[in-house]
């Protein structure tokens, strides 16, 4: 285990040989030398009126999302949904008047039905 | 798609779901018919002594998936037009038959089976007699259950020979 945390320290900090043989220092193109008659890099346009274009987006068909009948089919679909879930469990069992003769009034019991 | 036909749409969509939801009846209905045994039967009530004695009757509800009663203590009506009364009431109890009763379940499998209890006034149960099971049909009424209450007793008698013992 010794062993292979060593490896990875080692690993890890090691630098490699080409990146040592490369010059390391940096030179800001910003600044400016007194003996420089080039504008330096990156301020060349500097002054110069920028052309901010900011593309707005267009569409062959504008998405659905902003459209109010979209809207309108959510909500509606979503209280669906809803009505449906709690209308099995409020739902009355249907009256009884009267049985096949038709005249007699009937007491109505069970699941749906008032006690 | 202009508006109006939007809200066609939308409408159609409203009624879609009004019928579907109003076509689906979740209850099973039983029509109980209690009688008791025509007279001329071995196990007929006896008019003249049992009938005095009835104080009143109820119906218990059983599942096929329970032992126990899911419902108990439903009362009869009698079967005549008017307000509902009960039939059970002494000498005026009718005969031989004596009630009806609409029963509904949410139920969605299974079956149900009833049982008719009459009782005297001491609350002992004088009269019985039970459905045979009906299954469960969601959304569907059924076929009236014919429900014979015979009178209770010893298992042989020589007037009444073949009288169950009640429950």
């Amino acid at each position: 285990m010794c062993l292979g945390v060593v490896s990875v320290l080692a690993l890890t900090t090691a630098v490699p040989s080409w990146a040592q043989e490369q010059s390391s220092e940096y030179v800001d193109p910003t600044i400016v030398n007194e003996t420089t008659e080039e504008t330096p890099e990156g301020v060349k346009n500097l002054g110069a009126e920028q052309a901010v274009t900011k593309q707005k987006r267009e569409y062959d068909t504008p998405p659905v999302y902003t459209k109010w009948w979209f809207w309108a089919t959510a909500v509606a679909a979503t209280a669906a949904v809803v009505f449906l879930a709690i209308t099995p469990l409020t739902r009355s069992a249907r009256g009884c008047t009267a049985t096949g003769n038709g005249q007699i009034p009937l007491n109505c019991f069970g699941d749906g039905r008032g006690k | 798609m202009t508006g109006l036909s939007r809200m066609t749409c939308l409408v159609g969509l409203a009624t879609a779901l009004v019928l579907s939801t109003s076509a689906c009846d979740p209850y099973t209905y039983y029509n109980i018919d209690v009688t008791f045994p025509p007279s001329g039967d071995a196990n007929a009530v006896n008019i003249g002594k049992t009938l005095p004695q009835v104080y009143s009757c109820d119906v218990a509800v059983y599942a096929s998936d329970r032992s126990d009663p899911v419902e108990t203590g439903i009362p009869l009506n009698e079967r005549t037009a008017g307000p509902k009364v009960s039939p059970c009431r002494g000498a005026q109890t009718p005969y031989p038959d004596l009630g009806i009763l609409d029963y509904s379940t949410a139920r969605s499998s299974g079956s149900l089976s009833f049982r008719v209890n009459v009782y005297d006034s001491s609350n002992a149960v004088i009269i019985q007699g039970f459905t045979t099971p009906a299954a469960v049909s969601p959304g569907n009424v059924l076929p009236t259950l014919e429900l014979v209450a015979y009178p209770c007793g010893p298992a042989t008698t020589t007037e009444q020979p073949n009288q169950q013992t009640c429950k």
